[in-house]
């Protein structure tokens, strides 16, 4: 048996509401990812070979799960695109279904399973068709081939059944039930030595903190003197709670700092962000020593890199300072030369500046040597010098509030000077441009940048040569 | 890199081998070029490595086909390539098959070559 996972981004508009930066398909009920439930189950029903088709992206999926290699599965991702439906993910996966039965999970849904259970011979001789649906999504059988064995009719099903998943405070209260309630049901990530206590590892819990059962506790927790966690708390990973607080009732997402003094009951938080699962309302907390989002270290890296783009800006800034003054000089003179600020994002947690942008007209000799120095980027050289912006990256986008959503969601956004694309001579629409400065946004180093700004700067001069020569023909 | 050609059901079927990188580009985008406005499949089994000019060259022949009003169907993409469209998301651009003769049957008849 094989099985076939459809899951679309759309099913999870209401967790990327509230938490933009976080991939949907890691979301998870008692730190364990909703995608590990299916497989599991899955593993449970006989199957091992395993394809998830979604259209959301896919790298941080295969960070954690890989090829299947640690639950003894074969494990692959197939891309779909936004607009298909069951059939058509079908069809674009038609030599990975074909030649056996066939289990289908489509949607967003919780699985209630028990993994004391044989799903096997249920599974292998269940008429085709579908299994169980819900308000978000459905489990199907596929088999084109006649059953080989008659279902077993004194024998009773084994427990199954689905909860949607509709909202952040149904994702809540599905945690603290499984946590309260199902926990034997399923397999729960973390070190089980005591009645419904789990803990992961690296945690530091210090002697005067309490736990109270019911609670889930990740890996690479601290929990500092005082605290007090539970009951019923789920604690994610790479989480700090600080002295005197008391989680009681609360989901902490991973990557979360709980700040001194801070009591969380009946609430889920993430990073900066606060939820009440009752009233299904969200607060963001500017206070980052209350709560906040804990990011890994490459402050290094970064300060390198800002250190070499700011030099080579300044480098460029002597070089050309003298060009600058006397063209720019001249081009307004002539009426070719015009400036205007506008603001822009620079950096994705969504601070802005106004960024000055030169308008030059090209024509002319003075113009094409302007153009080809690229000089009408001159006043944006001081940017890169303070850090605000990249001499090369990504397209700077306007500070709209349709951007912000965009870089939010995107971790990849580091404007530049000039961006990537401009190497590579993509005369493209924006969105083709984006695909490019993303290529190389993933495999760029300081020389690697280095290299595509000789690129830029070679382009640039190679451009305005072949104008010249075609209006001197 | 070679790119091996063939018509099925008056589809062009093209099967680029090798890696598709600067050296290669320039023949994907005369191959797709000459597609004329049709439909195309290209089956990327034997294809186990991409950059951007390789992309590039992917994308601006979509568009060129699309506003022809042809398009091209993937099929057969190796992880790594597949990393390389999601990464730079021109999966989105994409309908991407396991399989050619799936990707062929897509193809309403009407907007066969």
């Amino acid at each position: 048996m094989k099985t076939l996972l459809v899951i679309k981004a759309n099913t999870f508009d209401w967790l990327q509401a509230v938490f933009p930066d976080r991939s949907p398909l890691l979301a998870s009920v008692c730190n364990k990812p909703l995608l590990e439930y299916l497989l599991d189950f899955a593993i449970l029903c006989g199957s091992r070979h395993f394809r998830l088709a979604t259209d959301m992206p896919l790298a941080k999926v295969e960070a954690v799960f890989g090829g299947g290699g640690r639950w003894g599965i074969e494990l692959t991702y197939a891309p779909i695109r936004k607009t298909d439906d069951l059939a058509t993910a079908l069809q674009k996966n038609s030599r990975y279904c074909a030649g056996s039965r066939l289990l289908v999970m489509q949607g967003c849904f919780f699985l209630h399973y028990d993994k004391q259970k044989n799903y096997g011979p249920f599974m292998q001789t269940t008429a085709p068709g579908e299994l169980l649906t819900c308000a978000t999504g459905r489990i199907l059988i596929h088999d084109a081939t006649p059953l080989k064995t008659a279902p077993s009719p004194d024998g009773s099903p084994p427990p199954l059944a689905l909860t949607s998943l509709r909202s952040i405070g149904e994702l809540y209260r599905l945690s603290m039930r499984v946590l309260g309630r199902d926990a034997r049901q399923y397999v729960l990530p973390g070190y089980n030595n005591e009645t419904d206590v789990y803990i992961g590892r690296n945690v530091m819990i210090a002697r005067s903190a309490r736990i109270e059962p019911p609670v889930m506790i990740g890996d690479h927790v601290q929990i500092h003197k005082n605290a007090i966690v539970g009951p019923g708390a789920v604690i994610g990973r790479n989480v700090i709670i600080d002295a005197y607080s008391r989680i009681h009732h609360s989901v902490i997402l991973d990557k979360t700092y709980v700040g001194e003094h801070l009591v969380l009951d009946r609430k889920l938080a993430g990073g900066r962000r606060l939820v009440d699962p009752g009233e299904e309302t969200m607060v963001q907390l500017e206070d980052a020593h209350l709560l906040s989002t804990m990011r890994p270290s490459s402050r290094g890296r970064n300060r390198l890199q800002r250190l070499g783009h700011g030099l080579l800006a300044a480098l460029l800034w002597v070089v050309l300072a003298m060009p600058y003054a006397l063209l720019s000089f001249i081009l307004k003179r002539q009426g070719r030369w015009r400036r205007s600020e506008a603001a822009y994002w620079v950096d994705s947690s969504g601070r802005s500046v106004r960024l000055t942008r030169v308008f030059l007209n090209p024509s002319g000799f003075c113009g094409r040597i302007a153009a080809s120095l690229a000089l009408d980027r001159y006043p944006l050289l001081g940017r890169v010098m303070r850090g605000d912006l990249a001499l090369i990256g990504t397209r700077r986008l306007p500070a709209t509030a349709a951007n912000r959503a965009v870089i939010e969601a995107d971790a990849g956004y580091r404007p530049g000077l000039f961006s990537y694309a401009e190497a590579e001579h993509w005369p493209v629409p924006e969105y083709d441009q984006d695909i490019v400065d993303r290529f190389h946004l993933a495999h760029q180093t300081l020389i690697y940048d280095f290299v595509m700004m000789v690129k830029v700067l070679l382009n640039k001069l190679h451009e305005e040569t072949a104008l010249c020569k075609s209006i001197s023909k | 890199m070679q790119i091996d050609q063939q018509v099925m059901k008056n589809i062009f079927v093209f099967m680029p081998r090798g890696r598709l990188d600067a050296a290669s580009a320039p023949l994907l985008r005369e191959r797709l070029a000459a597609g004329d406005g049709g439909n195309m499949v290209l089956d990327f089994s034997a294809v186990d490595f991409m950059d951007s000019s390789g992309l590039g060259a992917l994308v601006a022949g979509a568009r060129r086909l699309r506003a022809q009003h042809g398009d091209i169907k993937l099929a057969c993409i190796a992880d790594t390539v597949r990393r390389v469209l999601e990464l730079t998301r021109a999966d989105r651009l994409f309908d991407i098959y396991d399989d050619p003769e799936a990707a062929i049957s897509r193809f309403a008849p009407e907007k066969s070559v």
